[in-house]
């Protein structure tokens, strides 16, 4: 377990200053879930009526049929002890109601419901009969362990590193200045254009495109691909070499002050660099956290407007500012919705549009849309391989419906999507193949 | 026991009342003032009207009827038959004239309401002794359709024993005394109310008196479901 970075609020509550840390952990994150449940939220812990009907709507528990992956029992982790502390029969009769102390034990076992058994996909959420909540219950239990400095180490390394370095891989500034550079020579010469290349840190330009670090790790060509399509529409653009992060992993630890920070650094070098328009790469995560969360989280709407880089896709082929071959995509794609984008995020159908005007034979995942699958990888679940079984356990779902449409490429809009299907085609023998949205209409260009 | 009896249908259905109406208003003023700091919760694709959607999803539950059509249709009907069994009291306080539109005797439904009922209740009741939601249900989840089970099973008594058995001298113009008395805060106990302690006073006692703690359990149990589904079906919505 890391100790929490210095750039977090303090997690002391009055009096606690003598109390030795797991005393200290346990009045944190009560001190946190009487915050959380400040108005609205209290309605969310007192819904539930522990019917079941969520049950299968949640992947992992259809993976694996343990009551302890059933939606509602993972939320009573926290309604319980919410019972306990602030409901009238929890105060008076506690075994009653169910209602339980909070203890630096149970803190442990909330941490392996809310980081192990669930990915915060909603899907429960939208599903409930009640319409409880229920991923902003076990929201509510990541905060009050991110409070407590008992979030899973993996995943608070990454947050760590996203504060310091300011990327969640920590990729240093001069090796994604030199990925950028080779990046722009393989393109001058895929393009057949000298004068193309990848702008980075100039001023005054229309676009800030931020990116998943991993673009430049793992998946160069995903970066070389909009870069493509961003020459090829003339687009006005610039990355940044210092805030290149779309990524958000305060957001997942269920850090908000990190989160707060690491939303507050992209718009303000949006406005260092005086552009018109941030647009966020193929993130599920970074579009919900920056999008929605982010003026939440500061308190403000953001000075230049936000989009997905798939709207952009879809603007450009719908105004003809780029011109696709939907030939040159012969064989069958199927799309994956990513939760953060589509059923937490609203954004469905422009990927959609996109898809079929440059795919010859673009099938649906069924269900689809916002009533899609998880396909596991979230909730910054890659981040933290104490859980990496349950991890792609729980993608059997996801899986079997790659395996039911037959295609041949898998496109998703979402980077940590991508690294959780590659996984589940190697391990399920689906022999698919994993791409942006981006790739496919790069792929596409006349 | 005359003293006892009084104290279940006179001081303890006002002491219910009051704690039913304060407890729920308020969580109602909470959840006005916390509509405030309410997240904003995004679940798919805006969908308007927000406000209709909402209506739909609190009362018709489409996702259930999507997911569970079967179980969608138990859940329905029972709420449905609840329904008209909270309206059929209604005609227990006085003569209302829109809901002998189709005529019938009072109680509503003829007693078919409560047998239903009473079977709906058993049906969630057995299936928490079964997994999964063995392991999930709290011991209060229990006694709630326990004292629901009680309550029923009371009223259905009542009923029924006066329908089919000729059972009692109450009849419809006795309950109507006590609860217009009741609801007009002149409250007068009925003489065949009190004039023996057995039989079919005693069931009205136990009936009653179920519902008081029914009532008074209502605003701080998961009962509140009732009031919740649409204000966070339409939070759903925003």
């Amino acid at each position: 377990m890391t100790k929490r970075n210095d750039t977090h609020e303090s997690t002391e509550v009055p009096g606690d200053e003598g109390n030795p840390a797991p005393e200290r952990g346990v009045n944190a994150a009560l001190a946190e879930l009487a915050a959380s449940v400040r108005g609205f939220g209290a309605f969310q812990m007192n819904a539930c009526v522990r019917c079941g009907l969520c049950a299968d709507t949640c992947h992992i528990y259809r993976a694996e049929p343990d009551v302890a992956n059933l939606p509602a029992m993972k939320a009573s982790s926290i309604t319980s002890v919410f019972r306990r502390y602030h409901t009238f029969l929890g105060k008076r009769l506690p075994g009653l109601v169910g209602a339980r102390e909070l203890t630096a034990e149970r803190i442990d076992e909330i941490r392996d419901v809310v980081y192990g058994r669930c990915t915060s996909c909603g899907r429960c959420a939208s599903n409930c009969a009640l319409g409880v909540d229920l991923r902003h219950i076990l929201q509510v239990g990541r905060r009050m362990c991110a409070v407590a400095g008992r979030i899973p180490e993996g995943l608070q390394r990454t947050v760590d590193n996203q504060l310091e370095t300011g990327n969640q891989m920590a990729i240093p500034q001069e090796e994604f200045l030199s990925t950028t550079e080779w990046l722009s020579d393989d393109l001058k010469l895929e393009m057949g254009d000298d004068t193309l290349r990848i702008p980075v840190d100039e001023k005054g330009k229309r676009i800030l495109y931020v990116i998943n670090p991993r673009e430049v790790k793992f998946f160069p060509l995903s970066l070389m691909a909009a870069a493509g399509v961003f020459h090829a529409a003339g687009e006005s653009w610039t990355l940044s070499s210092k805030v290149f992060d779309v990524t958000n992993y305060g957001f997942f630890a269920g850090d908000e002050a990190s989160a707060r920070e690491l939303v507050r650094r992209v718009a303000e070098e949006a406005g260092a660099l005086g552009v018109e328009q941030i647009i966020l790469s193929e993130c599920g995560h970074g579009y919900r956290s920056f999008r929605w969360e982010g003026p939440r989280w500061l308190g403000r709407e953001y000075a230049v407007p936000v989009s997905s880089v798939v709207e952009l896709l879809d603007e450009y082929i719908e105004c003809g500012r780029v011109q696709v071959d939907r030939e040159k995509n012969a064989e069958r794609v199927t799309l994956h919705d990513p939760c953060n984008l589509v059923r937490l995020g609203g954004l469905s159908e422009p990927q959609r549009r996109v898809l079929r005007k440059v795919t010859l034979d673009f099938v649906e995942m069924t269900p689809n849309r916002e009533n899609n699958f998880c396909c596991g990888g979230g909730g910054g679940m890659l981040s933290m391989s104490e859980y990496g079984d349950r991890r792609v356990a729980s993608g059997k779902v996801k899986a079997d419906q790659i395996r039911a449409t037959g295609a041949k490429i898998v496109a998703t809009p979402c980077h940590n999507c991508a690294d959780q299907l590659i996984e589940l085609s190697k391990r399920y023998h689906l022999g698919v193949e994993i791409q942006a949205v981006v790739e496919l209409v790069y792929n596409a260009l006349c | 026991m005359q003293s006892v009896y009084y104290i279940v249908l006179v001081p303890m259905v006002y002491a219910a009342l009051a704690v039913f109406i304060l407890g729920t208003l308020w969580h109602g003023l909470r959840l006005i003032v916390g509509l405030k700091h309410a997240l904003r919760v995004v679940v798919g694709p805006a969908k308007n009207p927000n406000m209709l959607r909402a209506v739909c999803d609190a009362f018709l539950s489409p996702a259930t009827l999507k997911n569970h059509p079967v179980r969608w249709v138990f859940m329905v009907s029972f709420h449905i038959v609840l329904f008209l069994t909270i309206l059929g009291h209604l005609e227990l306080v006085g003569e209302v004239g829109v809901m002998q539109v189709v005529r019938h005797d009072v109680f509503l439904g003829g007693g078919i309401l409560g047998i239903l009922l009473f079977a709906g209740l058993l049906f969630f009741l057995f299936r928490r002794f079964h997994a999964p939601l063995a392991a999930m249900s709290e011991p209060g989840d229990y006694y709630l359709l326990i004292l629901l089970l009680l309550i029923v099973l009371f009223g259905s008594q009542l009923h029924l024993a006066q329908r089919l058995f000729d059972y009692s001298t109450i009849g419809v113009a006795e309950y109507r005394e006590y609860l217009s008395g009741i609801l007009t805060f002149r409250p007068a106990l009925p003489e065949v109310f009190t004039e023996d302690f057995v039989g079919h006073s005693f069931l009205l006692v136990l009936h009653v008196f179920c519902a008081n703690l029914f009532l008074m359990l209502f605003p701080w149990s998961k009962l509140m479901h009732a009031i919740l589904a649409l204000p966070l079906a339409r939070l759903r919505r925003r």
